[in-house]
């Protein structure tokens, strides 16, 4: 029970950290845990540092993004937590969300070639050439956070543009852009954001 | 220090009043204070835990997107609760992901606590608060709060509670003294109203009613009282005066009574009807011999015994005798009272009743008198009568004309006129002839108050021969104590008087023939002085004589002559020595006049012994002295003495060589020197006789004098001392002399 506790705490804490610190986190973490994650950081998908902070904040979005109620189905409903287009994540996503929770319901990540159906997704991590990316985005129904990398992410119409700034990963909003589909974010991430659109 | 009982009302009051509402406005001051530093600190834990929930949560999306930028604007938030005095927020790993402090402070970090709580610290309030997103915890925040608000909100109160308190006080103090006077005005009027009435004791003052309180029913109950002593003073006054003057009066008459009762000289005796003692004056109660205790409410017969003076028998007590027969009686002649003490007193009594206004009979008074003193008088005078009578002096009187007045029995023997013939006669009557009547004059002086010594007078008798008489005389009196004549004792002391008359002219005769003897005694001495001394030269005359007859005629053998000269040789030489004794023994009478000098006989004794050193060693003499005095003395008279005695001690020896002992002994202030030999003594018939001049024991077969012993009689006289001879025949004889103790003139050695 302990171990597991002191797994579970060890993986989020890394999806906290800054690059530069990581090392260090790393290092704690290995002192402090047993084979678990030593099988992990031999997988073969796993990820490089960044993607593996860029997972801890998609996750952590959904905990300060209000959706419309009607959204779930019940109270039960998992989020939903996509991706497409070329996996970056590896299993690092299903290995974060495990047991983590956002406004009380669990996660549910799930790997997209094509955008998904209205209502499938809440959470959306689009990683697709910049030519697709301003369709796809428009294409997309009300109800889904679009989160994406680099700065053009929120010309092309996406909510969320990850991106690398003094060598730590910040992200800008598009207010407005979540607004029209009918997403409330909370002021604090509005705080934490580095530029905000309206 | 005054206590505050004695503090009056009116500061009591406003002590009380102050004092109370300050203690009530303290108590409640106090209360708030201390709830309000409760509710205080309680309202501050659940602020800052409210405080520390919101920075919490506003700091959750800077937490979880690792923000400290984000995260210190968030606690910037802070800066407006200037008690907060720093607060960081750390990471779930612990690490400080932001702080903030406030101005003034250093930028460390508040320690995380332990646990999640409010603890008090000395720096103040360190709040420690999880911060949770989704259930999880993801950080800390801790808070340190400055303790310093709860302190200066304390200092505020404090100041604010005194304030009130003080300005509450004041106040008081002044709607007080409005209270105050209400309360005490009418206090102090009864007060000066108490004041007066015990000052003036005028029970008519009343107090003034100000109010309708209990004060002023006090007030109404102290009048109605007031008017109540006002009313029994009164009565108690006239009471009293009434009171005061019936014992004035009954005291008066007491006194009255009393006075006379105690003034006249006779006992009184009240009783009651029973013949029960109800009274007895002073004079009685001595007589009686009783304390008034033991006399009144006894009976009479206890008190008063009386009995019959010869026969003893126990008379009836008057007052039975009164009660009896209701009428005055007397008691009877010779009756003795025996006293409580045992005296028994000759009284003289009578009693009476005592009746009331109706005439009954109520009591007796027993008056009774002493009449010792009565009695004694008359037998005085019986006694002195027949003194009078008998005497064998004359016992006259005379009154201040010189007319007798009293004439003896002794009177009528001495001088021949009865007393019948005397009266009426001047005192000029036995006046002896020729001699001038001092009687007059006496009688003058007498009656001048003069005391006059017994004197002697010559009175004639009536037959005419002339009496001796010594006479004393003293004034008589008459009853007021005036001199009224005089009273003379003469007695005949005629046979006295020619007695000594013959005496003084036997003596007068034995003066003369005295001086004679002296003026004899002294021819004698001279005689013997210039006897002694003129006989020297004829004598002289004579040795010198008879030896040139012995030188001249030496030759011739004429036996006869020559033995005659030789027998005239020492006939002269006798003489002479003879001459020399009597001269030597003269000579201490003539010198008698000169006073001496010190002489220690111890000098005295040497120089006898060196004056005897030839027959003393001839005899083989011993002797023996005790210390010898020193005493004041010509020292060839004691040379003289001691010489004759151990000169004669040596002459008359025995067998024996001669031993003689000197001893001294003091008593009865008497020097007592003894001089005792061993010789053949002397017959107890010639110790009278050996110290008469020329008395000699054994004739020429001893060679002497016969001066010796009259020279030591006459020095020992002459020093005032004694001396005679104590002897046993043929046993020694010792020679006692003494010298008075004042002669010694130090101690022995």
């Amino acid at each position: 029970m302990r171990v597991s506790t002191q797994t579970t705490h060890q993986g989020r804490r890394a999806s906290y950290l800054q690059v530069r610190r990581l090392p260090i986190a790393l290092l704690a973490g290995l002192a402090f845990c047993a084979a678990g994650l030593t099988l992990r950081a031999s997988a073969p998908e796993q990820p490089s540092l960044e993607y593996r902070v860029k997972a801890a904040f998609l996750m952590n979005f959904a905990k300060f993004v209000e959706w419309p109620p009607a959204v779930f189905s019940s109270d039960q409903t998992p989020l939903s937590l996509c991706t497409l287009g070329a996996d970056v994540f590896g299993t690092t996503l299903e290995q974060m969300v495990a047991g983590e929770t956002a406004n009380g319901r669990r996660f549910v990540v799930q790997k997209l070639d094509r955008p998904p159906a209205p209502g499938s997704c809440q959470v959306l991590f689009v990683n697709l050439p910049e030519k697709d990316r301003s369709r796809v985005l428009a294409a997309l129904g009300p109800d889904v956070l679009t989160v994406g990398e680099g700065v053009g992410f929120l010309r092309d119409g996406g909510m969320i543009a990850l991106v690398i700034d003094n060598r730590r990963v910040r992200f800008d909003i598009n207010q407005t852009a979540a607004e029209h589909a009918g997403l409330k974010m909370s002021s604090q991430l509005l705080k934490v954001a580095r530029v905000v659109r309206k | 220090m005054r206590s505050f009982q004695d503090v009056p009302i009116r500061q009591k009051l406003a002590l009380s009043i102050v004092v109370t509402t300050a203690a009530a406005l303290a108590l409640s001051g106090i209360g708030i204070l201390a709830a309000d530093s409760l509710l205080f600190r309680q309202y501050l834990r659940s602020d800052l835990s409210s405080l520390a929930s919101i920075i919490g949560d506003n700091s959750t999306a800077a937490i979880e997107f690792d923000d400290p930028r984000s995260a210190a604007q968030t606690l910037n938030a802070l800066r407006v609760r200037t008690h907060v005095r720093s607060a960081c927020i750390y990471r779930a790993d612990g690490s400080v992901l932001a702080r903030y402090s406030h101005a003034f402070e250093n930028g460390s970090c508040p320690p995380a606590a332990a646990r999640d709580q409010i603890q008090s610290t000395a720096a103040g309030l360190v709040v420690s608060h999880p911060i949770v997103l989704e259930n999880r915890r993801i950080g800390t925040l801790v808070l340190l709060y400055g303790l310093g608000e709860v302190g200066a909100r304390a200092r505020l109160f404090g100041a604010a509670i005194i304030l009130v308190l003080l300005i509450s006080s004041v106040i008081a103090f002044l709607l007080s003294s409005k209270l105050r006077s209400m309360i005490v005005q009418p206090i102090l009027g009864l007060a000066h109203a108490v004041a007066a009435v015990s000052k003036t004791r005028d029970y008519g003052i009343r107090a003034q009613k100000l109010s309708g309180d209990e004060l002023g029913v006090l007030v109404d109950a102290f009048n109605e009282m007031l008017g109540i002593i006002q009313l029994r003073d009164s009565d108690l006054r006239k009471a009293l005066v009434d009171r005061e003057e019936a014992l004035i009066e009954a005291e008066n008459s007491r006194k009255s009574l009393e006075t006379t009762l105690a003034s006249i000289g006779d006992a009184v005796i009240a009783t009651d009807l029973e013949g029960f003692v109800v009274f007895a004056n002073p004079v009685a109660l001595a007589l009686l011999g009783r304390p008034e205790a033991e006399v009144t409410r006894r009976h009479l017969d206890e008190v008063f015994r009386i009995v019959n003076e010869f026969t003893r028998s126990t008379v009836e007590s008057p007052v039975r005798k009164v009660l009896r027969e209701g009428a005055i009686v007397g008691l009877a002649n010779h009756t003795l009272l025996i006293a409580g003490d045992g005296r028994e007193i000759p009284i003289d009594d009578s009693a009476a009743p005592i009746r009331d206004a109706g005439g009954s009979i109520r009591g007796t008074v027993l008056v009774f008198r002493d009449v010792t003193a009565r009695r004694r008088a008359e037998e005085t005078t019986r006694r002195l009568a027949s003194i009078v009578e008998s005497s064998e002096d004359a016992i006259i009187g005379h009154d201040l004309q010189g007319f007798f007045t009293s004439w003896n029995k002794g009177a009528e023997r001495i001088f021949g006129y009865s007393a019948e013939e005397i009266a009426g006669q001047p005192a000029s009557v036995i006046a002896a002839p020729g001699s001038a009547d001092e009687i007059p004059e006496m009688l003058r002086r007498i009656a001048n108050g003069e005391r006059i010594e017994p004197y002697h007078a010559r009175r004639r008798t009536r037959r005419g021969e002339i009496r001796e008489v010594s006479i004393s005389i003293s004034p008589m009196y008459d009853e007021l104590g005036r001199i009224a004549g005089a009273s003379k004792i003469a007695r005949d002391i005629t046979e006295q008087v020619r007695a000594a008359e013959r005496l003084a002219l036997a003596n007068a005769a034995l003066q003369r023939a005295n001086e004679k003897l002296a003026r004899s005694n002294e021819d004698l001495e001279r005689f013997a002085f210039i006897a002694s001394h003129d006989l020297q030269e004829p004598l002289r005359m004579i040795t010198t004589y008879s030896q040139l007859i012995v030188k001249t005629y030496a030759g011739e053998k004429d036996d006869r002559a020559r033995k005659y000269v030789e027998y005239i040789s020492a006939g002269a030489r006798r003489m002479q020595e003879l001459l020399a004794d009597l001269f030597a023994y003269a000579e201490i009478g003539a010198s008698a006049e000169e006073s001496g000098s010190a002489v220690d006989l111890n000098d005295i004794l040497r120089t006898v012994t060196q004056n005897l050193r030839a027959a003393i060693d001839e005899t083989a003499t011993t002797i023996a002295a005790d210390p010898l005095p020193v005493v004041s003395a010509h020292a060839g008279h004691f040379v003289a003495l001691f010489q004759n005695l151990i000169g004669n001690a040596i002459k008359y020896r025995g067998q024996q060589p001669p031993s003689i002992r000197i001893s001294v002994a003091e008593r009865n202030g008497q020097i007592r020197f003894s001089v005792a030999d061993n010789g053949i003594g002397i017959e107890a018939e010639y110790l009278e006789r050996i110290f008469v001049p020329f008395k000699r024991l054994h004739g020429n077969r001893i060679p002497g004098t016969g001066i010796g012993l009259a020279i030591c009689q006459r020095v020992v006289e002459r020093y005032g001392g004694r001396i005679w001879a104590e002897s046993e025949f043929g046993n020694g004889a010792t020679f006692i002399f003494t010298l008075p103790s004042v002669a010694r003139l130090r101690e022995d050695r």
